[in-house]
């Protein structure tokens, strides 16, 4: 895998040099023709100055002369016949370039200052201004001024209206397209920080977004249709974005791969040297350019920054790759995209690589494939986290149900132990009372009566608790008692039964008989019910218990009383299965469940 | 001579409080006291008295598991549960087994004494203070595939099957007031009195 990487980086910096050289070999150096053919007093030309007259045809690339500006005039008649073509189209990369507009003895002139020049050296550049449309229909003559100290190639392109609207259209299209897809990666990464918190989400989407402005930037479409009115404003914000860019992509880059295996002391250079480009940044924009020098330090110190961030980020992901991280995969991948856009833009406006299609759009192409494929790797955490999340809720499920059903065998232990020690203890206390009372007060005194009466309710009150039936007879006679018993409270009710005798383990019969006990009393209370059916039998495996009533219903999915959850809680202690069918006619409960018998 | 007695109960003062009353009253002769049904076993065995009083709970091996264990042996034991447990189901079991006695604990000493009497003569004896409910003779077996229509005996099977009334009427497409009717009809031909009766013998057939 390593040795691919290898190789494939090689044939990425081998490609590069045959570009470079190929483009560099078509750049045309041949001198232009000078001719002086006209002047015009308002425009003070100096015949040294002309660069050239009538040179410039449909589609020419202009170089900054090393003599200084020169100009170029483009002839009245000559104007006359580009006038066809209408719209001007100039990209001047340097960033200089600005357009004038005024009248002059003959007619109107179109006065194009391109490169930069003397009274304004110490303009920024700006790539903002890097595209011009001039109709030059609308004018006689046109001067183009080259100069400035940029060394930028100016492509100059007459297009037809037609030309025009298609291109702008399939610029729109493609822009919408490329915006579009960083967006949604935005937006979707927001959410997985919004769901996950973890902070490399965060970093990432300020990269992405950082990312986003530099090509609404590079794209010219920020000053087309954003941000129209402003004419003039500071190339500062354009190296800010590109320090949010580096400074948020190694955070993120840290954050993103698994672990750092760099030893400290490599670790901590690495660390310097990214601080060290952030401070070339930051020098480049906040120390003023007229102190002379300066200005060039940090420009040269934040370019030399480049190819040295470029080897310090390959070295600290290689280190990772070798170590196993899988993510540092994904990341070089992705890096090596990255630089491939950016450097194929760069040689583009170095003129090092011809203007077409593919060059002009290899950043956002990059940028767009580098969003996807880093939002897949994010994606496949989140997958992760997501599985480890389910998991732990399904674990705390399976926890609360064993609590549940853990303490509703120590409740009914302990209800046991309660009712027999009332049953056993008690009852036969009172009963020695009452003896006592009989043989000295009578069987009719007062007293007699009151402890008679404690005595009933006592032993009413541990049947209750506990189902003591079950313990000595058995399941059977104790639903059969306690169907009689429910009928005998309510006469409305018809309670039949239709009980097996089946051999179950204890622990399961007082489950059964509790769940009867539950959902006799819950119809009793709610169900309006006039008939209602028992029935517990042997299947072929199992045995099913089937609690029939004709009530009035309820909504199976939600209820979530506390009788219905003490009965699912049971049914899962018989590991059973619970089908509960309920409408406005009545409530159909069925419970099989494999027998258990006591060892 | 007076008739012999042993009582098994696991309370030593209501075993104390009974075998006083007892001699006081004169009528009867306690051989032993047993607090547990394994004790009670042994006791009869040593001194065979004419009458076994026995209490229900006395831990695991209670009155009724002795009851079950002495007449399996010994049919003509007699025998009389002595019990706090005033559910009938208890009585119900007890003269299942075969117990000829049934008495509670807070009978008053002639009940008691009535009661032993009673069953000492041979015959049956329930305490006045439970209320039995009067439970209905085994119904006579009718065959119902011969004397049932064909519409009543697809009923019994439903019936059989746990189907109720609205359920049976849906899938027959008859009222319910009509199946009903079948069911009572078909009370009346089975000789069975009421829906539980029915339902029973209906789930008893599927059965067998």
């Amino acid at each position: 895998m390593l040795k691919i990487w290898t190789k494939c980086y090689r044939a990425w910096v081998a490609m590069l040099l045959i570009l470079f050289t190929a483009s560099h070999a078509n750049t045309p150096t041949a001198e232009l023709d000078i001719r002086l053919l006209n002047t015009d007093p308002k425009l003070n030309l100096r015949p040294e100055q002309v660069l050239a007259l009538d040179t410039f045809t449909e589609e020419s690339t202009l170089r900054q002369h090393p003599s200084g500006t020169k100009w170029l005039v483009v002839s009245w008649d000559k104007m006359a016949m580009l006038n066809s073509r209408k719209t001007l189209l100039i990209n001047d990369y340097t960033g200089f370039g600005y357009v004038n507009y005024y009248p002059i003895q003959s007619g109107r002139l179109v006065d194009v200052w391109l490169g930069g020049h003397e009274q304004r050296v110490d303009r920024r550049p700006n790539p903002d201004y890097h595209k011009f449309y001039v109709d030059i229909s609308r004018y006689d003559a046109m001067l183009i001024r080259i100069g400035g100290h940029a060394s930028l190639p100016i492509m100059l392109r007459l297009i037809s209206e037609a030309e025009l609207q298609d291109m702008q259209t399939f610029e729109l299209a493609w822009y919408a397209v490329i915006f579009a897809i960083i967006g949604v990666m935005v937006i979707y990464n927001l959410f997985i920080f919004l769901y996950l918190r973890e902070r490399q989400y965060v970093y990432y989407c300020i990269y992405l977004l950082a990312q986003l402005f530099t090509l609404i930037r590079l794209s010219v479409l920020g000053k087309q249709y954003l941000w129209p009115g402003v004419t003039q404003y500071s190339s500062h914000i354009n190296v800010f974005s590109t320090m949010i860019i580096t400074v948020t992509g190694v955070l993120f880059m840290r954050a993103f791969l698994t672990e750092t295996y760099l030893s400290k002391g490599k670790h901590r250079l690495m660390l310097a040297l990214v601080w060290l480009s952030v401070f070339f940044f930051v020098g480049y924009l906040f120390i003023p350019s007229f102190v002379s020098g300066t200005n060039m330090l940090f420009v040269f110190g934040g370019l030399a920054m480049v190819p040295i961030s470029l080897l310090v980020v390959y070295y600290v992901l290689f280190a990772n790759y070798r170590q196993g991280d899988q993510r540092a995969s994904v990341l070089i991948i992705t890096y090596t995209i990255l630089n491939i856009g950016s450097y194929i833009a760069l040689f583009r406006y170095f003129g090092l690589l011809p203007h077409s299609l593919w060059s002009l759009h290899a950043l956002d192409v990059a940028v767009v494939l580098e969003a996807i494929i880093l939002s897949l790797a994010l994606a496949q955490k989140i997958d992760i986290l997501r599985k480890a999340k389910v998991q732990a809720e399904r674990d705390n499920v399976e926890l609360q149900r064993h609590f549940s059903q853990q303490l509703l065998s120590v409740q009914e232990l302990e209800k046991q132990e309660l009712g027999r020690t009332l049953h056993d203890d008690f009852t036969h206390r009172l009963l020695v009372i009452k003896n006592n009372l009989v043989q000295k007060l009578g069987k009719n005194d007062a007293e007699v009566k009151n402890v008679t009466d404690c005595l009933d309710e006592i032993r009413h009150l541990s049947h209750r608790i506990h189902p003591y039936v079950v313990d000595r007879l058995g399941l059977k006679p104790a639903l059969i008692d306690l169907c009689s018993q429910s009928r005998q409270s309510s006469q409305a009710i018809e309670i039949n039964y239709l009980i097996e005798d089946l051999t179950l383990s204890h622990e399961q019969s007082i489950l059964i008989y509790r769940i009867v006990q539950e959902s006799l009393s819950n119809i009793l209370k709610h169900a309006n019910a006039t008939e209602v059916l028992v029935a517990l039998r042997k299947t072929e495996n199992n045995a099913s218990l089937v609690i029939d009533d004709d009530g009035s219903g309820f909504d199976v999915d939600n209820t979530n009383g506390f009788g219905l959850s003490s009965i699912k809680a049971r049914v899962q202690m018989l590991a059973g299965t619970l089908t509960l069918q309920s409408n406005s006619h009545g409530t159909n409960c069925q419970i099989d469940f494999p027998i258990r018998v006591d060892a | 001579m007076k008739p012999t007695l042993i009582i098994a109960d696991d309370h030593p003062i209501v075993r104390k409080g009974l075998s006083e009353t007892l001699e006081q009253s004169g009528k009867w002769q306690i051989l032993a006291e047993a607090e547990n049904g394994k004790d009670a076993l042994a006791l009869f065995q040593q001194y065979r008295p004419d009458v076994m009083l026995l209490d229900i709970s006395m831990g695991e091996f209670g009155g009724l598991e002795v009851a079950e264990c002495l007449l399996t042996d010994y049919p003509h034991v007699r025998l009389v549960i002595m019990t706090m447990y005033t559910n009938p189901v208890f009585y119900q079991k007890a003269k299942a087994i075969g117990v000829q006695g049934y008495l509670l604990k807070d009978d008053s000493t002639d009940t008691i004494l009535e009661g032993l009497a009673a069953v000492l003569a041979g015959k049956q004896y329930v305490s006045s203070s439970l209320e039995v409910a009067v439970t209905p003779d085994e119904p006579p077996f009718i065959d119902p595939t011969k004397v049932l229509t064909e519409t009543e005996l697809t009923i019994f099977y439903a019936i059989a099957e746990l189907k109720n009334n609205r359920q049976i009427a849906e899938a027959l497409g008859i009222t319910v007031k009509t199946v009903q009717n079948h069911r009572y009809n078909m009370g009346e031909k089975l000789e069975l009195k009421g829906k539980q009766a029915l339902l029973s013998f209906a789930g008893n057939w599927r059965k067998n």
